[in-house]
């Protein structure tokens, strides 16, 4: 069986924003939505301090709450893992935004556009893939995947700092990096079972 | 999409064409060129990606090449050409534009252009930091008849004192280490492979690779951002001291421990030369060559005519009845002073700490090791120091990026594995060359300013042109310079600029002191700006012509060999940038709007004449000088030239989109190429400095010399000295790897994240001075230097800074109208800094980036 | 302000006051019919089962696409909302049933055991529309305040609460004089059930984790204190204690006591709203990543 999942860095990552910018071009997200962030905050007493850079985005749970409270299906998960929304179904009743413990998901009211009141070219093309009012997430860039890409925020990194592939392969890339590595997922007491790794 | 509140279509919106294509092209987020792959459906952007075969990024992109696309969408754009109808000017003072068509625009320019050559081409300057299309803006200059023509508008953001350092011993413009191989980097000031400045993001890489490897990496720096976090060890500094913890750092391998390279610094520095008295080499006195002490002979002997392996670096020597030592021993001698204690009190580093990390820099260094690459043994030198602004953006410039430089050239890690590396000094058709007295100096395609030891042949007279090259002799920058001219030209017996031309760079922000370049560009006779936005400095321009964005332009020369492209990637490439979309506003390439005004001036000849003598090409160019090229005939001569290979032209590059080449040996690991000296004694700063004196007497002006010493010292900045009346903590300024210059702020993408940052805005401050000082985190707070200069912004309290500096990051806080989404928002760091003669380095003419502030609510 | 990509405690923000206004609507109005059942008052099985129609129209309102809402019962299996819907159906369906057909005097609304059923399925579903909200919450794993089994008991208490007041708001329509001490009675037992089940909840927030006890400073000393202690608490449960407990002790009669017993009831409503605004709104994440895991 695949199972696809993402291995993150975080001893590589250095916080530049680079995936989080990626997946906004790659995905069209419209503003204030963000598929990929990544959060920072320090650690430590002067002089013994220092900045962490950390990246989220959804973690394809195995077990995942979102998948569990969406009362229409529009949530569902690949036999590869991968969670992915059915715009057409979703009816914007949020639950998921709420129970989704990593606070990956997004809703947006109304779209609105990078240059208050104008439509450029590219977000005239983004946003139509793009319907407002549904709740939207990461979904590994699937679209690419599917084409035997790497996800666009993997593609991109410039720490090298994320490798994307099938955690259920021993001789994949993903499964190659964990190898003698700390390897934790966030929240594992939540039983959700992510596909996201971190190393650290 | 009925939900969306849009009021209009963007006025940019592409014509309707169906297709899908993915097109070779070259990042321009920032000056580096990484080399990218564009989506276009149907005329329309919709991604940009790395090009996994270029070596300069393979394949990967930071966050501002990526946030490239939305830039170009931008509605605020500037769309047709402007005239200015409110003759006054000044910082908010409204121009009162009007649109013109581009005919009269052209026309009144050419105009001027004509006026201004005839009498006094001299009062034209070109000022602008489009380095990518650099060969061809200055050869423009030069044909005008200019001696200004200058990159300006990096402003600050760069390096003079580093540039000035890396030629005199690394004959390059740059520094580097070679992460394959390093075990150990210290980092002064300097966010090497943290996203930021030279070949970034194929460092980054490197860098990642290196400390997964683990190498050992140490950041000194004020402020604990990017590098310093993902480091081995931060070693928070007071702003302006570098130069003393190096030093202390030399004397305790020096004196303390005695490790350094003996056999380098014999044969490869002139560490064995003898110095007299005076600080003057002892020179044979038919051939003035400096003399050695050759231990066979038992007597003093022209460095080139000694067996280098005998001559002494240390002892007392008599020649000529004279006493004299040689230079390395003066060297170490003077180091004696630098103690660890001492110099813990000037840095805040405790002096354990510099003990430890200069054992540990120095056994790491592996003096004797050697290793063996592609059959070819090198010496094996697995730790470098490596620097940045933070370290030199200080009135003593030169001594803190000499002193870093210093810490490289005794363990003798030039140029070998592991080691300190700079930019691409042996080329396919370049060398190291031969300066005075056996040192090494760059290649004549290297040198971005005059040669360094060019004074001496010439007359100490006063300056001829805006660049004040007299004065700074030995500079390789002249953006400082020529700001100080600007401001003041009678002072240096200079007339004021009748004519300015501008872009791509926007002075008033990026450069210190707003409030003097006001003063300067209101000076100008007449200025001209290519702008993508009405910015700060395009509010001073009389005429405005709307600039391409660089999805828009094509230039065949992105990525310049001499400057630019990594020098551990092992190849040479060469890429073309070429046009995605079609120029929005029927705005071209400012350069193809530079051709047609020299043609309406009538010095389009001339043009092409400079062009084809372009001493920086491999070959001469062929050019119709006759025929006004377009900018495609252009590239595609600049192509086949460059990358060379005759058969691949302008079409061959548009589809494949670059060529690359294996380097050499010998130009992966310049040491073996490196026949001259590097050297650790500056003998001609005194030299320099008789040289300065008297055109400073000349000019009756008041002139500093301190630091022409050929010893390398400390030299606490302005900004050191302690100040009554509350002003007790350093301002700095610091990057973030998601912004460039103050260009990036006005991207929404970018600006969207850097608000979400937690530091970006903000300016940060240590948590025990905020709590001394009563300061509320998010709280408003003034920041006011000595002379009243003073910025407004919200406080960040954070253990991730030194307790006597505030930091505030990038070029923000821009205050143009037109500008809605970079206005207001963060602080303007350049706006706390003094503009005058003892904030700038009188060597490399850098200016200070560092000044004595207090901090109160607002 | 925008919300900074850092790591704090961040109060969910999705469910704002439609959602409130459902949890408060559907549930009391399930706790007035349940005991308008009880207490065989007709009228108030009506404005139960108006409250909770009105409350499911809020739910509507706060979806993104009220049109599909339909589709809302797809997932019984593992949905809460999906089980809310139905439940909140076969309760307004049977109960409709129920109470008009009482109202409208039909026969079989007075000896047959397919009415008595239909009257059960109603009250079971009433019982499950007032639990649901709570197992909805529950259904959060990133949010410990909500982690408690005790949410759906909460849930049922001041859906009873709410119901209850709302009875006592009917009180001049009834003219009911002589249950008033059992009227009384209810609402007091209702109210202590109600202290003793927020004690228990907020013992429970305070021996959990970092965010759950962020969570209860919320509620009793941060941005909700007022809200939580002063209406909640005091206004809700306390002040209609004494006032009961004085009705009760006095031995008044309807006419005097009918003001007092409808202030109550507004309190009791009141107390049940802000119940639901103060739950949802303590709602905090637990950051994503503790100290020590790398």
């Amino acid at each position: 069986m695949t199972r696809l999942g993402m291995v993150i860095d975080l001893k590589r990552c250095i916080g530049c924003y680079g995936c989080t910018m990626a997946c906004k071009a790659e995905n069209a997200t419209p503003p204030g939505v963000f598929w990929n962030r990544v959060l920072v905050w320090e650690e430590g007493k002067y002089p013994v301090a220092r900045q962490v850079y950390f990246p989220v985005q959804c973690n394809h749970c195995q077990d995942a709450p979102c998948k569990k409270v969406c009362p229409t299906g529009a949530t569902s998960q690949r036999p590869d893992g991968i969670v992915l929304i059915d715009y057409n179904k979703c009816i914007g009743c949020r639950a998921c935004v709420t129970a989704c413990p990593y606070q990956n998901r997004y809703y947006q009211r109304e779209t609105r556009t990078y240059y208050p009141g104008v439509l450029t070219p590219f977000e005239e093309v983004g946003y139509a893939k793009f319907p407002p009012k549904v709740v939207t997430k990461c979904n590994f860039c699937v679209h690419r995947v599917d084409q035997g890409l790497q996800p666009a925020c993997v593609q991109t990194c410039i720490s090298k700092a994320r490798t994307f592939g099938d955690l259920d392969n021993p001789e994949s890339e993903v499964s190659l990096v964990m190898r003698n590595r700390h390897v934790f997922r966030l929240r594992p007491e939540l039983g959700t079972e992510p596909s996201v790794y971190y190393l650290g | 999409m009925a939900s969306i509140a849009v009021g209009e279509q963007s006025d940019n919106a592409p014509t309707k064409v169906k297709d899908d294509v993915w097109i070779n092209s070259s990042c321009n987020g920032c000056y580096s060129a990484c080399g990218i792959k564009v989506h276009r459906v149907n005329g329309v952007v919709v991604k940009i990606e790395g090009d996994p075969d270029f070596p300069h990024n393979l394949g990967r992109l930071c966050a501002k090449g990526n946030a490239g696309l939305i830039a170009l969408y931008n509605p605020n754009r500037v769309k047709t050409p402007l005239k200015r109808t409110n003759p006054e000017k000044g910082i908010g003072v409204d121009p009162q534009w009007v649109e013109i068509g581009r005919e009269e625009a052209l026309d009144t320019v050419a105009a001027k252009l004509k006026e201004t050559r005839e009498n006094h081409p001299d009062r034209m300057g070109m000022c602008h930091f489009d380095t990518n299309a650099a060969p061809f803006i200055g050869a423009w200059t030069t044909a005008f008849g200019s001696p200004n023509g200058y990159q300006a508008a990096s402003g600050y953001f760069c390096g003079a004192g580093l540039h000035l350092a890396t030629g005199l011993t690394n004959a390059s413009f740059h520094c580097q280490i070679d992460l394959e191989h390093c075990n150990y980097a210290i980092l002064f000031g300097s966010q090497l492979g943290f996203g930021v400045g030279h070949c970034p993001n194929i460092t980054t890489q490197e860098m990642s690779d290196a400390r997964i490897r683990g190498m050992h990496l140490v950041v000194v720096d004020p402020v604990c951002n990017h590098a310093a976090s993902k480091a081995d060890e931060w070693v928070p500094i007071r702003p302006g001291t570098d130069a003393a913890l190096a030093l202390a750092m030399l004397d305790v391998m020096l004196n303390e421990l005695g490790i350094y390279d003996a056999e380098f610094i014999q044969k490869l520095t002139n560490g064995p030369y003898l110095v007299g008295p005076d600080g003057l080499y002892i020179r044979h006195e038919q051939s003035k060559k400096p003399l050695v002490w050759d231990a066979t002979a038992g007597e003093a002997r022209p460095y080139d005519e000694a067996d280098a392996s005998q001559t002494p670096i240390m002892g007392q020597f008599t020649v000529r009845g004279q006493s004299c030592q040689p230079a390395f021993q003066v060297l170490k001698e003077h180091l004696r002073q630098y103690t660890p204690e001492k110099a813990s009190e000037i840095t805040t580093v405790p002096a354990q700490t510099i003990r430890r990390i200069a054992g540990e820099y120095a056994k790491a260094a592996s003096i004797g090791a050697t290793t063996v690459i592609k059959g070819q043994t090198l010496p094996f030198r697995p730790a470098a120091t490596n620097m940045y602004r933070g370290a030199y953006s200080h009135a003593h410039a030169t001594h803190h990026a000499m002193a870093v430089q210093l810490m490289n050239v005794v363990i003798g890690n030039m140029y070998v594995p592991g080691g300190h590396f700079g930019i691409n000094p042996v080329g396919p058709w370049w060398q190291i060359e031969e300066g005075i007295d056996g040192l090494l100096v760059c290649g004549k395609q290297v040198q971005m300013g005059p040669p360094p030891y060019n004074f001496l042949n010439n007359k100490p007279e006063p300056p001829k042109s805006h660049k004040l090259t007299s004065l700074f002799p030995i500079s390789f920058s002249s953006s400082v310079s020529q700001q100080l001219a600007f401001t003041d030209p009678e002072k240096f017996g200079l007339a004021p600029l009748d004519l300015m031309i501008q872009c791509r760079g926007n002075v008033m922000m990026t450069t210190v002191a707003p409030d003097t370049v006001a003063a300067a560009l209101k000076n100008v006779g007449f200025i001209v700006s290519f702008a993508n936005y009405l910015d700060e400095t395009a509010e001073f321009a009389d005429i405005v012509l709307p600039d391409a964005h660089y999805l828009e332009r094509m230039d065949p020369s992105p990525n310049e060999p001499y400057t630019s492209q990594n020098p551990n990637s092992g190849y040479w490439y060469w890429r073309l940038r070429q046009p995605v979309v079609e120029p929005s506003f029927k705005a071209p390439h400012w350069l193809e709007t530079l051709i047609e005004l020299a043609e309406r001036a009538g010095f389009l000849e001339d043009y092409l004449r400079v062009l084809t003598t372009n001493t920086k090409t491999r070959k001469p160019l062929k050019l119709d000088l006759h025929k006004k090229p377009t900018l495609e005939e252009l590239s595609d001569v600049w192509l086949r030239t460059q990358s060379g290979d005759d058969t691949k032209g302008l079409e061959w590059f548009k589809e494949h989109g670059h060529v690359k080449i294996k380097r050499t040996l010998q130009e992966e690991y310049p040491r073996l190429a490196l026949r001259c000296r590097v050297p650790l004694y500056y003998e001609h700063f005194l030299t320099a400095k008789g040289y300065v004196e008297q055109v400073a007497q000349e000019l009756d002006i008041e002139w500093s010399t301190i630091d022409y010493t050929p010893l390398i010292s400390w030299f606490p900045c302005p900004a050191y000295e302690p100040q009554a009346g509350g002003f007790e903590l350093f301002a700095v300024n610091y990057t973030l790897p998601f912004h460039q210059y103050s260009i990036t702020a006005e991207n929404p993408w970018l600006q969207e994240i850097t608000e979400r940052h937690p530091y970006a805005y903000k300016i940060m401050i240590n948590s025990e001075t905020a709590r001394r000082l009563g300061l509320q985190d998010g709280g408003a707070v003034w920041v006011e230097e000595l002379e009243g200069r003073k910025v407004k912004g919200n406080v960040k309290v954070t253990e991730c800074i030194h307790p006597e500096v505030v930091a505030i990051a990038c070029v923000f806080g821009a205050w143009a109208d037109r500008k809605p989404i970079s206005r207001g928002r963060g602080a303007h760091f350049n706006s706390l800094l003094p503009f005058d003669l003892k904030h700038i380095d009188p060597i490399s003419c850098g200016a200070d980036a560092c000044a004595r502030v207090k901090v109160y609510p607002a | 302000m925008v919300e900074e990509f850092t790591l704090r405690f961040k109060a969910q923000e999705e469910w704002g006051w439609l959602a409130i206004l459902d949890f408060f609507l559907a549930g009391g109005g399930a706790g007035l019919f349940l005991i308008g059942l009880f207490l065989e008052v007709n009228l108030a099985l009506l404005f139960g089962l108006g409250a909770t129609v009105l409350g499911a129209l809020a739910l509507l309102l706060d979806l993104g696409h009220p049109e599909r809402f339909w589709r809302a019962i797809s997932r019984p299996g593992s949905s809460w909302i999906s089980r809310g819907v139905i439940l909140v159906t076969v309760y307004v369906v049977c109960g409709t049933i129920y109470a008009a057909s009482r109202a409208a005097g039909l026969p079989w609304a007075t000896d047959s055991t397919l009415y008595g059923v239909v009257g059960a399925i109603a009250a079971i579903a009433a019982v499950g529309v007032m639990a649901y909200t709570g197992f909805v919450l529950v259904d959060s794993p990133g949010i410990p305040a909500w982690q408690s089994a005790l949410l759906p008991v909460q849930f049922i208490v001041f859906s009873l609460l709410t119901g209850a007041g709302g009875l006592y708001l009917l009180l001049p329509v009834l003219g009911d004089a002589g249950r008033l001490q059992a009227l009384a009675w209810v609402g007091i037992g209702l109210a202590c059930g109600g202290l003793v089940v927020l004690a228990a909840y907020l013992v429970g927030l305070y021996s959990s984790t970092s965010a759950a006890q962020q969570a209860a400073r919320d509620l009793i000393q941060g941005r909700l204190a007022l809200h939580f202690l002063g209406v909640v608490v005091l206004l809700g449960l306390v002040v209609p204690l004494i006032i009961l407990g004085y009705l009760i002790v006095a031995r008044a009669q309807l006419t005097a006591a009918a003001p007092a017993l409808m202030v109550t009831g507004a309190l009791f409503i009141v107390g049940g709203l802000l119940f639901r605004y103060s739950l949802i709104k303590a709602g905090c994440y637990e950051p994503v990543w503790q100290r020590g895991l790398f």
